[in-house]
């Protein structure tokens, strides 16, 4: 998806810009690319965390019995995956997914 | 036109671009990043930002070509590298496109967070306690971190205006 603004200055600069970015590798399109890839990451990362969950805590009086502490432990990837996706949809820091 | 004379040709223009001999415009028309054709027509330069002084500079022609992508086309070459510059239906493409993500992720939130109300949120859930609630908070966040709704940089959605939608 690239959009073909026009080529006049506001054209670049309002919608080329914030949808392709300047030099084509920035603006909406790139942003949502890594948001994307890091929901990716972060939905294997849960999916991984609960399947640990389901060996480690075999019925829900051990779950219920769970600290936070645990389940800071069990999600703690989880956690910096969702950080890092937000940091990458409000462009607060680095992209840290390469996409 | 049996003339010597062709009509969309600005004067000055050097070359025989009737026969592809690679005329160009002159250097007034190419002026403010515009390109001339091998074979004629003058198009917008898309790898140029240009600024807001280059409006003040510009006759018809260039106007045309800066919206439209080219002025002065004779050939479906021409067209078709025109609107490689200038294509409104791609700016409804992107907006459909963002749309769909967003309608997508916000989908894939909803979907969790109901999924952990299930779990430890209401209070016939089966997981109850300090860990259940964390796990509640930490789904909350997560849910709002695929919802571009409840975010203020994502606004997705095409033009509200479709008379440029063509299909």
């Amino acid at each position: 998806m690239d959009v073909q603004p026009g080529a006049f200055y506001h054209a670049r600069t309002s919608s080329g810009a914030t949808i392709n970015g300047l030099n084509g590798n920035d603006g909406l399109k790139t942003k949502f690319s890594h948001v994307i890839s890091d929901l990716v990451d972060a939905l294997g990362d849960i999916q991984k965390a609960i399947t640990e969950m389901s060996t480690k805590y075999k019925n829900t009086e051990d779950l219920n019995n769970a600290s936070v502490t645990d389940l800071q432990k069990d999600f703690q990837t989880v956690q910096g995956d969702f950080t890092t996706l937000m940091n990458d949809a409000t462009g607060s820091s680095g992209n840290s997914s390469g996409g | 036109m049996s003339g010597g004379v062709n009509p969309r040709r600005p004067p000055g223009a050097t070359g025989d671009q009737r026969s592809g001999g690679g005329g160009t415009w002159p250097t007034t028309q190419r002026a403010g990043g515009f390109q001339s054709g091998n074979d004629g027509g003058l198009f917008g330069n898309p790898d140029t930002t240009g600024s807001k002084n280059d409006y003040a500079g510009w006759n018809w022609h260039q106007i045309e070509a800066a919206i439209d992508g080219g002025s002065m086309m004779t050939t479906d070459d021409q067209r078709a590298r025109a609107k490689g510059i200038a294509d409104p239906n791609t700016l409804w493409t992107a907006g459909t496109t963002f749309y769909s993500v967003q309608t997508t992720l916000q989908m894939v939130g909803d979907a969790m967070l109901a999924q952990a109300k299930l779990l430890a949120g209401k209070d016939d859930s089966p997981w109850k306690g300090a860990a259940a609630d964390a796990f509640m908070t930490m789904n909350d966040h997560v849910s709002r971190a695929t919802s571009p709704t409840t975010r203020t940089s994502c606004p997705a959605g095409p033009p509200a205006n479709t008379r440029y939608r063509t299909s």
